[in-house]
């Protein structure tokens, strides 16, 4: 038997989506002077580039070959020179190897990039194509694609859900792109069920997104087509994640975590561009990122150029209204706190967020009272408060009964925390010290 | 000290902005205690009204006395001296509640001082405490002798409708007057989200199924005295009850039963009391019974 705490208590972050809304339309932002392209975009080993300077580049060539099985392919995101290959700033690692392309501004594809005329792959033809396209999960993990459908290992997947949820305040990037490519949605479903030989595709998106729905469902009807199944799931933080989506749309799953892997959960924007590779052979060097915020006088949506400087990509928004406390790369809960500006947005670039110094400003870190918010707060059902103390006090007995290692790292423990203690750095903490 | 934090010039442990979640609840430690502090208003209001100047002594003293001995602590053991959180006037005023309205001073000094030192400040101060404070500030009045006189008081039997709105007999505590204005304070509690409503339900329940179970009138024991009082604001204290759902209700019921089979054995007042302190006291244990996981062990594939 198994209780669960009434919500009631708690209060989430608030959406904060609006603002970036305004501007309803995918914005192609300007092509900037220098793009960095750094060799780790993803989780996993870095790729070994494959020119050097001073050699040409075309939009859409591969420039950086993926180090190993689990490494990703980069592609130049434009056409131009190769200027340098050196250290340069990166978002997430601070510094980092990367291959800066000075472009011609003439953006002369690739000959490679050929429309497909063959589109009837097998899984393992579609796992080279990805691997070859440099597709990572677009929504913050990083994770290349091609190693979720490797690790099906020839057995057949059990479902596959597309993830359009978009729980975490201030992003709107995959709603923009669903409302824009709902054609789209169901050619990239209708491609996944034929290779992964599936009788239906779920999509799932947030009940903020009726639109998408709506439209979804209307272009279904019109083209008599029933194998993709809608799934409107409550769009509150944190829905999206992969875990709670499989448990929420296939509710016989069995809780904590997705062990057997033959459940596969994709980004919309992840499934769309896998769409792009195998229909125009265009690898990955583009995405739509919410460039969005307090500080900022015009939010939007904007596609840009993987490699694109933050400072060049806010550009595109009128710049800072005020001087921004933290710029983020992705969202408020998850997301990394970028110190230089100059960093390129890479792969898994879904958000820039700059938040105002009200919201981060440093707060008194109090005794815990144990009000319990955080153990009702944690989607995972662990005791986050119980978790911290054990950490403080260096009580591992405690802590392995705790199971720290079912934590999915949402960050709602510290969110909700009255007393302001650093609640995810503790339990991520404790993960470390028993991991999987 | 963990991760993810830094300190200030003072000492002062701050959060760390660079670290993921970026946006933090609007709520404050601070914040819920003044809630809870303007929750308990209606009961004090009501209790003024009824004893007037002798209340408004008592109140007075229990606070003065209370914040004296946190500011006494603070200052002899360097700790900084939080009276923005509102902690120590709320222990002052549930401690004031216990006690009947005019009773002398020394009693009311003696049980502040011990509620906030003995209760919370030997513990470590706000949020480390095992017992309820204000529940140990009555608790050290009882066992002294010469005080049992001072504070003990008439037992109220049978529930008489006129009196749920305002009660004024001899004997009375200071809490106990209104049990209208205790279920407004409890509204006001419910409805800001400071208590969850179900830990007074499985007190108030586990009480009357027990006190009928036992031949007593059920509604004349929920009525009497400071039951009511009790299953809102000293029941809900989370400090010192289990930080999880099955902890908690296995609490709030085990200090509603406990109650019942003290007040079998000797029909006081103070049943609540010693109840609810024994109860704190097996509250760790109740946390390690019910760690509140969906064990991994149980979802692996066979």
């Amino acid at each position: 038997m198994e209780f669960r705490i009434s919500k009631q208590m708690l209060v989430f972050p608030s959406p904060r989506k609006e603002m970036s809304l305004l501007n309803p339309k995918i914005k192609r932002a300007r092509l900037p002077s220098l793009l960095t392209l750094p060799l780790i975009q993803h989780r996993g080993p870095a790729a070994v580039p494959i020119v050097k300077k001073g050699d040409r580049v075309l939009t859409g060539t591969k420039i950086a070959e993926p180090g190993n099985a689990s490494s990703a392919a980069v592609h130049a995101s434009t056409s131009g020179t190769v200027k340098e290959i050196g250290e340069f700033p990166h978002p997430v690692l601070g510094k980092g190897t990367a291959i800066v392309i000075e472009p011609d501004e003439k953006e002369t594809p690739d000959p490679a990039m050929a429309d497909r005329e063959n589109t009837d792959l097998s899984l393992e033809e579609l796992s080279a194509v990805i691997k070859e396209a440099g597709i990572i999960g677009m929504a913050g993990g990083g994770i290349p694609t091609h190693l979720k459908l490797d690790a099906l290992k020839g057995r057949s997947a059990r479902a596959l859900i597309l993830n359009g949820v978009e729980a975490e305040p201030y992003l709107t990037s995959d709603y923009i792109l669903m409302m824009e490519n709902i054609l789209e949605i169901v050619e990239a479903a209708r491609l996944f069920k034929r290779i992964l030989k599936l009788p239906k595709i779920y999509l799932a998106v947030g009940d903020d997104k009726l639109e998408v729905v709506e439209r979804v469902k209307s272009k279904l009807f019109s083209l008599s087509e029933n194998f993709l199944e809608v799934v409107c799931v409550p769009a509150r933080y944190p829905q999206g994640e992969e875990t709670l989506l499989i448990r929420k749309i296939l509710p016989d799953f069995r809780p904590g975590g997705n062990p057997a892997g033959d459940v596969l959960v994709l980004n919309i924007a992840t499934a769309l561009a896998i769409l792009d590779a195998v229909k125009f052979r265009k690898p990955l060097y583009e995405r739509i990122v919410t460039v969005t915020g307090e500080c900022l006088p015009e939010p939007k949506n904007l596609l840009v150029k993987i490699g694109t400087s933050f400072n060049d990509a806010v550009r595109n928004c009128k710049g800072f209204l005020r001087k921004p406390e933290r710029v983020l790369m992705g969202g408020p809960m998850t997301g990394v706190c970028v110190e230089d500006l100059n960093a390129p947005v890479i792969k898994g670039t879904q958000a820039i967020v700059a938040l105002p110094p009200e919201d981060t400003r440093a707060q008194e870190v109090l005794p815990c009272i144990r009000c319990g918010l955080c153990v009702q707060a944690c989607p995972s059902r662990i005791n986050p408060c119980l978790i911290a103390l054990s950490v403080e006090t260096g009580n591992f007995d405690r802590l392995r009964t705790l199971e720290p290692e079912s934590c999915i790292e949402c960050g709602n423990c510290s969110y909700v925390c009255p007393s302001k203690r650093p609640m995810f750095q503790w339990v991520l903490e404790a993960k470390g010290i028993f991991p999987v | 000290m963990g991760s993810g934090s830094e300190r200030n010039f003072s000492g002062m442990m701050l959060t760390d902005t660079k670290q993921p979640p970026f946006l933090r609840t609007p709520d404050s430690t601070s914040r819920m205690s003044r809630r809870f502090f303007a929750a308990l208003l209606p009961v004090l209001a009501a209790s003024v009204w009824v004893f007037r100047w002798s209340a408004v002594q008592t109140f007075s003293l229990s606070v003065i006395f209370c914040v004296l001995a946190e500011l006494f602590w603070s200052r002899a053991f360097g700790k900084s001296f939080r009276i923005r959180e509102w902690s120590s006037a709320t222990t002052a005023v549930l401690f004031a509640f216990l006690l009947p309205p005019g009773v002398s001073w020394w009693a009311v000094l003696l049980g502040s001082f011990a509620a906030i030192l003995l209760g919370k400040m030997i513990f470590g101060g706000l949020g480390q405490n095992l017992f309820n404070p204000p529940l140990v500030g009555f608790a050290v009045l009882t066992v002294l002798p010469g005080f049992d006189a001072v504070i003990s008081r008439e037992v109220l039997t049978g529930p008489d409708w006129g009196s749920v709105f305002l009660e004024t007999g001899t004997g009375m505590t200071m809490g106990d007057v209104s049990k209208a204005a205790v279920l407004f304070g409890a509204a006001l509690l419910v409805t800001r989200r400071l208590i969850p409503l179900w830990s007074p339900f499985f007190y108030l329940a586990a009480f009357g199924t027990l006190s009928w179970l036992f031949g007593r009138n059920p509604l004349a024991d929920l009525l009497a005295g400071n039951t009511l009082l009790f299953a809102f604001f000293y029941v809900t204290d989370f400090v010192t009850a289990p930080v999880t759902f099955r902890g908690r209700m296995i609490f709030s019921a085990g200090a509603g039963a406990l109650t019942v089979l003290l007040k079998i054995g000797q029909d006081t007042p103070a049943a609540g009391i010693y109840a609810l302190l024994l109860m704190n006291a097996v509250a760790p244990l109740l946390d390690s019974f019910s760690p509140g996981t969906v064990s991994k062990r149980r979802s692996q594939p066979e």
